[in-house]
């Protein structure tokens, strides 16, 4: 998978690289409008994040021009602003998601997952981990092949802890990926738990090995291991 | 008071004193010009004495038309001499001129006095002003009526300009155009409103940017200070104190960063960037929100009755959106685990009501920015000053009671 990260803040686009390279993905940077630019037209692209404001243009003029050229690229927008005009605009002009600054490097993971997956037009875009299977299409999920009955909130997680499989991840992580801004005033995290412990319990009665660990004092990680 | 009333009464005063002025002077010119005529007659009477003593060797009668004459015989010869002299005749005091002089007739000397009568200064003073108020009077009713008739036409494009001024939303911050008309004055009156407005608009303008850039720029340092707490999180090998230090890290940068939108959300509010109203039901944007506090409701066993009328009410959705949000999740943090919330939803007001203990706190400083009831370092303290916010851009209100137990917030639309 080949991904192009346009993000003029180096320190930015540094983190961003090397979490992104960590999980597998070819990541090229572009550290302004004009050489963003030059890339789109002369590679192809699985998936393009875009920052919206770069020092030489506007970020949705690129999205603009990538739907010109018709670039079967995903499209995420990263943006500084948290305003709901920019999204609209952004998603009307063919953005598949839009992600406003911080954002958590795991929810990017999983975004750009998402996005990479609906792009697949070739109908595979099962998840498949071990002897799990997510079909995102109807959010179906299988354990040797027997269908597990999950609530939304559950599916959710899960796909969640598969994308950023082997990674530790908070529980703030975790809600807002859940959540989103709605559990910013909540006093404690705690009612994640509730959740993880019937998804566990669900995965393991049908057979599925314990991949959720705790990991004490930080958080949760989904793996083998 | 009314210009035009104003106008009047002033110019009112000015013909008074004007005219004043005016009607001393004509009088003492009038009396002087009266006293030199009847000064000249006297002397033409005196010529007219002498010549008669010496063409008929005898003292002429003493009734003359107008004048008083009279002789009496006298041992030296008088020298002519002219006086002012008050006579009294029929019950009056009358002013007269009168001149005495010497006449010689056979050998003997005898002093002539003719008296001449002057107009009465009572009488002329009476005249004057008589005239003159009938002039003033004269003068205020046409002006006046001119003022009245013309008023209108002339203050026309005044009246305008006030209205417009009047319908001027600051908060819409708009340049006020107003058509140029043939009067200067108020032509300069209008030019200095639009540089105004054109002022307004551009500090607004502005201001907003500023606000905006300022913010936005802080996001991009909090994402680069997140991405590395995440990077840093994942590294192989770490005691849990340091993972610790490392979550504080990314909770803290979470906390400012929701700050700073919050901030800037406040800013927008204020600044009326949430002005395109709908009309929405606020029923359904109670029970979403209910449902998507159902973990935190379920955690802290919380007791929830809702009593939701069908309500719909024209307002922004960011902004009903916030309302519900922050005074459901204030009421859900500030209840003790197996309390109770009641939520009222009518065409009137929307009422959340949680148990709990009195505040400690002036309850009037609830709704101040910043203000915290607990040292609780997740709450901005900018959540129930958004919603008073909100309430205050929609002509709403926001209140609060302590009733029973009970923390009761109302927001009446």
């Amino acid at each position: 998978m080949k991904l192009l990260l346009v993000e003029d803040e180096k320190s930015l686009s540094d983190s961003i690289s090397t979490y992104l390279k960590q999980e597998g993905y070819l990541c090229e940077v572009a550290t302004d409008f004009k050489l963003a630019t030059e890339k789109t037209e002369l590679y192809q692209y699985d998936c393009i994040l875009v920052d919206i404001s770069l020092p030489d243009g506007n970020g949705l003029n690129l999205v603009k021009s990538l739907k010109k050229l018709k670039a079967q690229a995903g499209i995420i927008i990263i943006s500084a602003k948290n305003s709901v005009d920019d999204k609209v605009e952004g998603l009307d002009l063919g953005a598949d998601d839009y992600l406003s600054k911080p954002f958590s490097l795991a929810e990017l993971n999983s975004r750009i997952k998402s996005v990479l997956r609906r792009r697949k037009f070739d109908g595979n875009n099962e998840v498949v981990f071990n002897e799990i299977t997510i079909k995102p299409d109807d959010s179906s999920v299988y354990i040797n092949n027997a269908a597990v009955s999950l609530t939304k909130k559950e599916y959710d997680l899960l796909l969640f802890f598969v994308s950023n499989k082997n990674r530790v991840l908070t529980k703030e992580t975790i809600a807002e990926h859940l959540w989103g801004d709605a559990m910013d005033m909540a006093d404690s995290y705690d009612f994640i738990y509730t959740h993880i412990k019937n998804l566990r319990k669900k995965l393991l009665d049908k057979g599925c090995q314990d991949y959720m660990k705790t990991v004490y004092g930080m958080g949760y990680k989904f793996s083998e291991k | 008071m009314r210009l035009l009333t104003k106008n009047t009464l002033v110019l009112l005063f000015v013909t008074l004193i004007v005219f004043s002025a005016g009607g001393f002077i004509f009088y003492s010119q009038l009396k002087a010009i009266i006293n030199e005529e009847a000064e000249e007659a006297l002397f033409i009477k005196k010529n007219e004495i002498k010549t008669y003593v010496l063409k008929n060797k005898k003292l002429p009668e003493s009734i003359l038309l107008e004048e008083v004459l009279r002789f009496s015989e006298t041992i030296m010869s008088v020298t002519e001499s002219l006086a002012d002299t008050i006579i009294y005749i029929e019950n009056e005091n009358l002013p007269f001129k009168q001149l005495s002089f010497n006449v010689e007739l056979n050998k003997k000397n005898y002093q002539c006095t003719i008296s001449k009568s002057l107009f009465e200064a009572d009488d002329l003073v009476e005249t004057i002003f008589q005239s003159f108020s009938i002039i003033i009077g004269l003068l205020i009713i046409v002006f006046i009526t001119i003022n009245f008739l013309f008023s209108k036409t002339i203050w026309k494009p005044f009246f305008k300009t006030l209205h417009q001024i009047n319908e001027y939303d600051l908060e819409k911050h708009q340049v006020l155009n107003i058509e140029p008309i043939a009067t200067k004055e108020f032509n300069q009156l209008n030019e200095a409103i639009k540089k105004m407005t054109q002022k307004i608009a551009n500090d607004f303008n502005n201001l907003k940017s500023f606000t905006e850039n300022a913010s936005h720029e802080l996001q991009t340092p909090l994402a680069i200070i997140k991405s590395k707490a995440e990077i840093l999180l994942q590294t192989e090998g770490l005691n849990s104190e340091q993972a610790k230090q490392i979550i504080e890290i990314n909770q803290t940068v979470s906390r400012l960063s929701k700050l700073n939108q919050t901030l800037l959300l406040i800013s927008k509010i204020e600044n009326n960037q949430f002005s395109a109203a709908e009309n929405l039901s606020f029923t359904n944007l109670v029970s979403n929100k209910l449902k998507q506090f159902e973990d935190l409701i379920e955690m802290k066993q919380l007791k929830i009755d809702s009593a939701l009328e069908s309500v719909m009410v024209t307002i922004h959705p960011m902004l009903a959106d916030i309302i519900v949000s922050n005074l459901l999740s204030n009421a859900i943090k500030y209840t003790d685990k197996n309390g109770e919330i009641k939520i009222n939803l009518n065409s009137t007001c929307f009422k959340i009501s949680n148990q709990g203990k009195p505040l400690k706190a002036n309850p009037e400083k609830l709704f101040a920015r910043f203000y915290k009831e607990t040292e609780d370092s997740t709450s901005t303290g900018l959540g129930l000053a958004l919603v008073k916010q909100i309430a205050i851009i929609n002509k709403s209100n926001l209140s609060y009671e302590y009733i029973n137990n009970y923390h009761i917030f109302s927001y009446y639309f």
